[in-house]
């Protein structure tokens, strides 16, 4: 039985700019199941963010095609409810009206179309959901960076949508903070059901996603299938200077490193063996 | 500089507005203020062209017009040792085919005055006549035979008498080639002044005479005034008044726009945050910073005070091409003029860039740095929902805006409550004196400038229909030392409409000579039962004090009618004419038969008399004229505001639309907050009326004046003015908010 497909473009190209053109996005095809949990990496530029705000209906692109939860983007009709209804929203900044208290926050998105009682009752559900249930009357300055992109992420989750896109979300948090949100939302995708594509560049962040696609002047270089962390580490190896050396039998690095020729041996075969399974995938 | 000028380029709509809304305050003043000094100067220059000496009239008039002195006082005068020659001169306010203010003069034929008046076409009034030139002779001006389009031959209808033009003259003084001239006894019969003129023009056979002639005239004539002519000029008090006028509206305008402006650069401020923070760790110092922003603020409220003069100028030139009012001519604009209108422009510049420039040099560089836009701190009201908070959150601006809205529609209330009750007390006076029907002359600027003659009055006596009928004189003038207006009117001791006084001291008027005065006007003046008191020359005694429901009655006095007559110069003339029906029931069937017989009055039911009389009708058409300019002022003061509380939160607004708001969702969000400012400043508007009144009825004289109005549609129209002006104010920026793509939006910092 094969899943559901969230998201399907087709050579989806952005262009900007009328005299120094830009192309953005150059050809993207990507297909994303429901349910599946994901992050777009890649540097400043690569396109990643227009690929976001093109799945959110925020933006158009110039050619190709993109389907997201069976709706053709390019003929819709009405983006805002499409953006109400079928994506969650969340950002680098959280975004949070200041004035607004948490539940008021989450209750946006519901304005106009569920009633004042429903909101409210969804809100708090939500809250208590990503573990703010004794804190939905604070303001967002009163609360930390963390907290904040947890409001935020109950808001993505307002209307009920299939489809979460998040544009770098731990941005602004450390380490930590940030490590328990992607746990967050790790839990969400799997309690919910909910589809997340998550953008970052922080490949730590990524490397908790189950698959990464890197992006590079506006096209995908590279996919990655994420397995156990041990694997991540190798693989992380595998791509490092110090593993390209080891390959191509220049051993000057791990002799440096006090390794005898043994032990070498050894790490040959480990990093052997987590290339295996990755193209075994 | 350079770095100045591009800030303000940077935000082109938010300069725009600003400079707008101080080009209003800016028109304002120089459109008033040019009449004013067009009012001043046609005096100035018309009496000084007079090549007269000296200027002999009745004391403490409002204007020229309202002076009288008896024409035989003329030839005594001629054969005065010190006197060369004398002129008497009639000058009066009156309607004619299109304008509301028309200034007649009127010169007897043996008048030095005359050689002033170049016959450009046509002949002289009192030439030889061609027989297709019959007809009362009038001289029309040049200036205002080009705006009325008439020329010789032409007839000319003022009030109820037609004229022909017999020839177009130039003085080359823009008040008086504005006018026209009849002949004296002509001028007397349209103003109704039998035998009277406005003042003798006196030439001096040596200069150094004055001081014994005015020792003789003072003997020989002690209610009558000798001046100088440029004493004289100075001394007309309708121009003083119009002058505060001019700057009370002006002043309003002013801070109004100023409000605007404030608002402007604080935002200004409050968004370059990060960017002072940069210049000042680049090394820039306060001082810098602080002149960079007060020289922003200074330079839009410039560009606002040059607009405003060249779009003054042109509205001068426009209305010079419509009406002859005097003064509204370019030429009226004098330096002089322009010079206070960019000081008050720049002083304004100074003052309200102050604390914008002072808080930006107080930042502190680091924290500058660190400033994220405004989401750091949020401040939440206990109750409200979006709207209120979005409101609380922008307390300054939103303060600002409401100060705006609240001085516009202040200013309009207190204004329309107090023109009310100014309605409503002649109303009053209706009632009062239990009359169905007054009567005014047809076709008059001001009740004080209406003449009737009495032989109406005896003709609607004998009517059977009518009970009786009863004249009235009604004058003001202008109390010498203190400034005070004095209201006079006169009525028959004998007959019905003086019985409404109610008289607390002393005793009812029983002959000439003899005063009631107003319970107010006696305690300022210090005067009781049994003293005398002097206006404009003539003196009277002090019979009794009465007490009025009418403010501006208690400020004034009665006498007898007689009196009153001699006082305007009008005898056999009066302002008013009070009916009383024997069958009430007919009143509305003998305004028709009055107004179709009597030709040149106007008669009205005593309950509808006052909503027609000339004077509200012009006070509400200066109410309309204030009223539009301080929309105006105020709609852009709101525009800007609003304006900026979107352009502040576009991000927001990106948020709120990635997150599924629809377009209608975000205009309504604006809007919401547009129209709570709209009712929030339309309280603050009626609660600064109401200071504002109880302001006026404390100062000491102007106080009884006052006796405002408060009916529930002026309030009606007031919130429904600070609706419009909180949706007019937000309707554009709520636009601009929809159209915002979310993408542009999110990404804007």
């Amino acid at each position: 039985m094969s899943a559901k497909i969230m998201i399907e473009t087709h050579d989806l190209t952005r262009v900007y700019g009328d005299g120094e053109e830009i192309r953005a996005l150059d050809g993207v095809n990507l297909v994303i199941e429901a349910g599946e949990f994901m992050a777009v990496m890649g540097p400043s530029g690569s396109g990643k963010s227009t690929l976001l705000n093109i799945f959110g209906a925020l933006d158009l692109p110039t050619s190709g095609q993109v389907w997201v939860n069976g709706q053709d983007l390019a003929n819709l009709r009405d983006a805002d409810g499409f953006r109400a209804k079928s994506v969650g929203f969340m950002f680098q900044l959280h975004n949070l009206l200041p004035t607004l208290t948490a539940r008021e926050n989450v209750e946006i998105p519901m304005t106009g179309y569920l009633g004042a009682k429903a909101r409210r009752q969804r809100a708090e559900e939500l809250l208590a959901l990503v573990g703010l249930g004794e804190r939905m009357n604070h303001l967002p300055g009163q609360l930390s960076g963390g907290q904040r992109q947890r409001v935020a992420a109950a808001r993505a989750l307002a209307n009920q949508p299939p489809l979460v896109l998040a544009d770098e979300p731990t941005g602004s948090l450390d380490t930590s903070a940030g490590q328990d949100l992607m746990a967050l939302l790790k839990e969400l995708n799997h309690s919910q059901g909910v589809t997340f594509v998550i953008v970052t560049h922080d490949p730590a962040v990524a490397r908790q996603t189950r698959r990464v696609v890197v992006m590079a002047d506006g096209k995908i270089a590279r996919e990655d299938r994420i397995g156990s962390p041990l694997e991540e580490d190798l693989k992380m190896w595998r791509h490092s200077n110090l593993g390209q050396q080891i390959f191509a039998g220049d051993h000057t690095g791990l002799q440096a490193l006090g390794i005898s020729d043994h032990q070498i041996g050894d790490v040959k075969a480990v990093l052997k063996l987590a290339n295996g399974d990755t193209s075994a995938g | 500089m350079q770095l100045i000028i591009k800030n303000l380029f940077r935000r082109k709509i938010r300069t725009l507005l600003t400079v707008l809304g101080i080009c209003v305050g800016v028109v304002t003043i120089i459109a008033l203020g040019a009449l004013a000094d067009g009012f001043e100067a046609g005096y100035g220059s018309m009496l000084a062209g007079s090549k007269a000496d000296l200027i002999l009239s009745q004391p403490d008039t409002m204007d020229i017009s309202y002076s009288a002195v008896d024409e035989t006082v003329g030839a005594e005068l001629a054969v005065l040792p010190e006197v060369e020659a004398v002129s008497g001169m009639l000058q009066g306010i009156t309607q004619t085919e299109g304008e509301a203010f028309f200034i007649v003069f009127g010169y007897a034929e043996d008048s030095f005055i005359l050689e002033r008046f170049r016959i450009k076409e046509g002949v002289g009034l009192y030439d030889h006549i061609p027989r297709e030139l019959r007809g009362t002779p009038i001289l029309l001006g040049s200036a205002a035979a080009e705006v009325m389009k008439k020329s010789v031959g032409d007839t000319l209808r003022i009030t109820t008498t037609t004229y022909r033009i017999v020839g177009l003259y130039e003085t080359g003084d823009t008040f008086e080639d504005s006018a026209a001239v009849l002949r004296l006894e002509d001028a007397q019969d349209l103003l109704g002044k039998d035998r009277q003129v406005s003042l003798f023009y006196i030439r001096l056979k040596e200069p150094n005479l004055r001081t014994r002639l005015e020792e003789r005239l003072t003997r020989q004539w002690p209610d009558l005034k000798l001046s100088g002519t440029s004493e004289f000029a100075d001394k007309q008090s309708m121009q003083a008044m119009m002058k505060g006028f001019v700057w009370v509206i002006g002043g309003l305008a002013i801070v109004i726009g100023g409000v605007g402006m404030l608002n402007a650069q604080l935002m200004a401020v409050f968004e370059r945050t990060r960017e002072i923070g940069v210049l000042r760790a680049t090394g820039w110092n306060r001082r810098r910073v602080l002149g960079m922003i007060l020289g922003e603020s200074v330079l839009v409220c410039l560009a606002g005070g040059v607009l405003g003069i060249v779009t003054g100028w042109l509205l001068l030139l426009l209305l010079s091409k419509i009406t002859v009012l005097a003064g509204t001519r370019t030429g009226n604009i004098h330096p002089n003029l322009i010079g206070q209108a960019l000081l008050v422009v720049l002083v304004l510049g100074l003052v309200g860039g102050l604390y914008p420039a002072w808080r930006a040099s107080r930042l502190p560089p680091v924290e500058a740095l660190r400033y994220e836009g405004g989401s750091s701190k949020a401040r939440r009201l206990p109750v409200g929902g979006m709207a209120v908070q979005g409101l609380w959150q922008r307390s300054t601006r939103s303060l600002l805006t409401l100060g705006a809205i609240g001085l516009t529609v202040g200013a309009i209330l207190a204004l329309e409550a107090v023109v009310r009750g100014f309605s409503a007390s002649f109303t009053d006076m209706a009632n009062l004196s239990q009359a169905e029907i007054m009567i005014r002359q047809a076709d008059i600027a001001d009740t004080t400038l209406s003449a009737i003659d009495e032989r109406v009055i005896d003709s609607i006596s004998a009517m059977p229909e009518v009970r009786s009928a009863s004249g009235a004189v009604f004058t003001g003038l202008i109390l010498p030392d203190s400034g005070i207006m004095f209201l006079l009117q006169g009525y028959a001791p004998n007959e019905f409409p003086i019985q409404r006084f109610h008289v607390v001291q002393g005793e009812m008027l029983t002959g000439n000579r003899q005063i009631l005065l107003g319970d107010l006007m006696a305690e300022a003046l210090k005067k009781d039962v049994g003293d005398v008191v002097e206006l404009s020359g003539m003196r009277f005694k002090v019979v009794g004090i009465y007490e009025s429901n009418i403010g501006w009655e208690q400020m004034g006095g009665v006498t007898t009618l007689r009196d009153a007559q001699n006082f305007v110069g009008r005898p056999r003339q009066v302002s008013m004419i009070a009916v009383k029906l024997k069958d009430a029931a007919q009143a509305q069937a003998m305004v028709e038969i009055f107004n179709t017989r009597f030709p040149g009055v106007y008669a009205a039911l005593g309950s509808e008399f006052a909503e027609e009389m000339p004077d509200m009708q012009s006070s509400k058409a200066m109410l309309g004229g204030i009223s539009l300019m301080a929309v105006f002022a105020g709609g852009l003061g709101v525009l800007n505001t609003m304006l900026m509380s979107v352009f502040e939160r576009t991000r927001e607004i990106g948020v709120l639309r990635a997150l599924g708001w629809r377009r209608s969702a975000v205009l309504g969000m604006i809007l919401r907050e547009a129209v709570l400012l709209g009712l929030l400043g339309g309280g603050l508007g009626i609660g600064l009326a109401f200071g504002l009144i109880k302001l006026m009825q404390m100062t000491p004289m102007l106080g009884s004046w006052v006796d405002p109005v408060w009916a529930w549609d002026i309030f009606a129209r007031a919130i429904l003015l600070s609706l419009f002006l909180g949706v007019i104010g937000g309707l554009y920026p709520a636009y601009r908010a929809t159209r915002l793509r979310p993408v542009d939006a999110l990404r804007y910092e």
